[in-house]
């Protein structure tokens, strides 16, 4: 196959040609034989007889976010000719090399292996290599021959986590299964539940022995809150905004490392987590427990991405076969005034619903130029959002409004355990 | 630079002499020729490096390359010496694909252990550009009276020759 490089020649060659014979300069036209002889050494140096063999070894197939992976991938001539060979395995816009090469030449004699060490990091997202990009040629590269060698492979960064510390919820309705959430059931958790009288058969450590003193005719028993299990269905909102921004700073970002960050929490509490991106690709996780059912929910978030805008009211379509009824809702969101009626009727329908939203005005806000109309403007949208998160909260759900400059688990921890100690969420001074 | 990759100092060396060798050949050509206002066409090299430094370097390098052909059949047509143009144009050849080929190396840098493909490609265009010179030396010194529509046909079998290999590789 011939590429620009002879074709130059070539087109070089003929130009000398043609002026020769149009002068009858014969010297011109000797000038043309050094080219030639370059051009005819190269044919006769092209290869022939390819045959190679691809494949390549990540370190690891599953990574956390920007932590460094191994890549190897190699090339061997399997052939009986010796060949010049240049190889590229091209990074994702997305990957950072960190050491190594992603390209080399050499030359492969026959059973001889070419390696390419290199590593690299990148950001959330599922890596899938078909090929090898292998380029055979003469020493000249006048004449090469290109070919994509199978040599798949697969790396899946993980979305970026916080750890939460905790989450203070009070569901309405439990699993019935030892966890760490409230049951409003007594059993045998931690928390004080109440006192009742004594019942044969009740442990004597639990007897209230305070109560018994005041009414020394009977006996009481102290009673503990339940913790229980429950179902949880997490909702990210993949619907792209046109106050966000692209790279790892943007709010969907944040979004996704919101939803791992919950998705690890609630799980490492042993509750069943379910999970749907919605937007213009919906992709769900039903709910499940354990780690492995973690790195399901981890590997539909890496692919998560921001698509066109469409109604939240399509939800209503799925919460009903992923989520379980009275079970808690824990939207992730940018909030939008036309989604009010889907929230009203999750709600109405007996969800708990909880709305994580990131807060795209003070998000936006800093890079917004500083001067009276940005200031007005500002206060303007800040008081736009309050009105649109009072309705939500007038509609008993509960609205965790996150500047994502402040921590994720600071805000949830505030938020939440505000709204289960008052009964109703202090979120938002303006 | 890291210790496994190997620097292609002689690809270096070979790419700066030839240019280095054919400048000289074109300058000493037109030099010999007498006619001086002639030289100023050499700073066409200078300008192309101008003209084309903001784009990439293989187009620079093609258009250098492009230039001292062009001086070289020049130099032909004003009856200039023979053997310093050729000589000039095909050093120019040998310092265009050296250049090239350290570029190539740049983007895919060569190992330690990869040495024998820098040798091997200096080795080739050494000889390319030896049989090269040789045979239009032979050519130069040959004097043999052809009919023009011999020479025609062959030139024209030449670029058919040329049309084939690109049809058919």
């Amino acid at each position: 196959m011939t590429n620009r490089k002879s074709l130059f020649v070539s087109l070089l060659v003929l130009g000398l040609l043609i002026v020769g014979l149009f002068l009858r300069n014969g010297e011109i036209i000797l000038l043309s034989v050094p080219f030639l002889a370059y051009l005819l050494l190269g044919f006769l140096r092209s290869p022939g007889g390819i045959q190679l063999r691809a494949w390549r070894n990540p370190d690891k197939p599953i990574g956390a976010h920007r932590e460094p992976v191994e890549m190897r991938a190699s090339v061997e001539n399997t052939g009986e000719s010796r060949l010049v060979l240049s190889v590229q395995d091209p990074l994702f816009p997305s990957m950072k090399l960190l050491n190594g090469h992603s390209s080399r030449t050499c030359l492969l004699g026959p059973g001889e292996q070419l390696h390419l060490d290199y590593t690299f990091q990148a950001g959330r997202g599922l890596y899938a290599w078909k090929s090898l990009h292998v380029v055979a040629s003469d020493p000249f590269s006048l004449f090469a021959w290109e070919q994509d060698c199978p040599a798949p492979a697969e790396v899946l960064i993980h979305p970026r986590t916080v750890r939460l510390r905790s989450v203070p919820l009070l569901p309405q309705i439990t699993r019935h299964i030892p966890g760490s959430l409230p049951a409003r059931l007594a059993g045998s958790g931690t928390n004080f539940f109440g006192i009742r009288e004594y019942q044969p058969g009740d442990p004597l450590r639990k007897i209230n022995w305070r109560m018994t003193a005041r009414y020394p005719q009977k006996l009481f028993t102290k009673e503990f809150e339940q913790d229980e299990i429950v179902d949880i269905g997490l909702v990210l909102d993949s619907r792209k905004s046109g106050v966000d921004d692209a790279g790892e700073a943007s709010l969907f970002e944040q979004s996704v490392c919101a939803t791992a960050s919950l998705a690890e929490f609630f799980l490492r509490e042993g509750n069943r987590v379910g999970l749907l991106v919605f937007g213009e690709k919906m992709t769900a996780v039903f709910p499940g427990s354990g780690k492995r059912h973690l790195h399901k929910i981890y590997r539909y978030l890496s692919q998560a991405t921001a698509r066109q805008s469409i109604p939240l009211e399509y939800l209503s379509y799925f919460s009903y076969r992923l989520f379980p009824r009275r079970s808690i809702v824990c939207m992730v969101s940018l909030y939008r005034l036309r989604d009010l009626p889907t929230y009203s009727r999750l709600s109405a329908e007996g969800y708990q619903v909880i709305l994580i939203s990131p807060n795209p005005v003070d998000h936006v806000a800093p890079k917004m130029p500083a001067d009276q109309v940005t200031s007005f403007a500002y206060r303007a949208a800040r008081l736009e959002r309050y009105v649109q998160l009072s309705q939500l909260l007038s509609l008993g759900i509960h609205v965790v409004d996150w500047p994502v400059d402040q921590s994720l688990n600071d805000v949830l921890h505030v938020s939440l355990a505000s709204m289960k100690k008052l009964g109703y969420l202090r979120w938002m001074k303006i | 630079m890291d210790e496994n990759l190997k620097e292609p100092a002689q690809t270096k060396i070979l790419a700066r002499g030839c240019t280095l060798l054919s400048a000289l050949f074109l300058l000493a050509g037109y030099s010999l020729g007498g006619d001086w206002k002639l030289l100023l066409l050499l700073l066409a090299i200078p300008l192309t490096w101008v003209l084309f430094r903001k784009g990439s370097a293989g187009l620079l390098l093609s258009s250098l390359l492009f230039v001292y052909v062009f001086l070289a059949a020049l130099g032909l047509v004003l009856h200039l010496s023979p053997y310093l143009m050729i000589g000039g144009c095909a050093f120019a050849l040998a310092g265009w694909e050296s250049a090239r080929f350290w570029l190539d190396l740049r983007a895919a840098p060569l190992r330690v252990q990869d040495q024998p493909l820098e040798a091997l490609h200096n080795r080739d265009l050494t000889l390319a550009i030896g049989i090269g010179l040789l045979l239009a030396l032979v050519g130069l010194n040959i004097r043999l009276r052809l009919p023009f529509g011999l020479i025609a046909v062959l030139a024209l079998l030449a670029s058919y020759g040329l049309y084939r290999l690109f049809k058919y590789r």
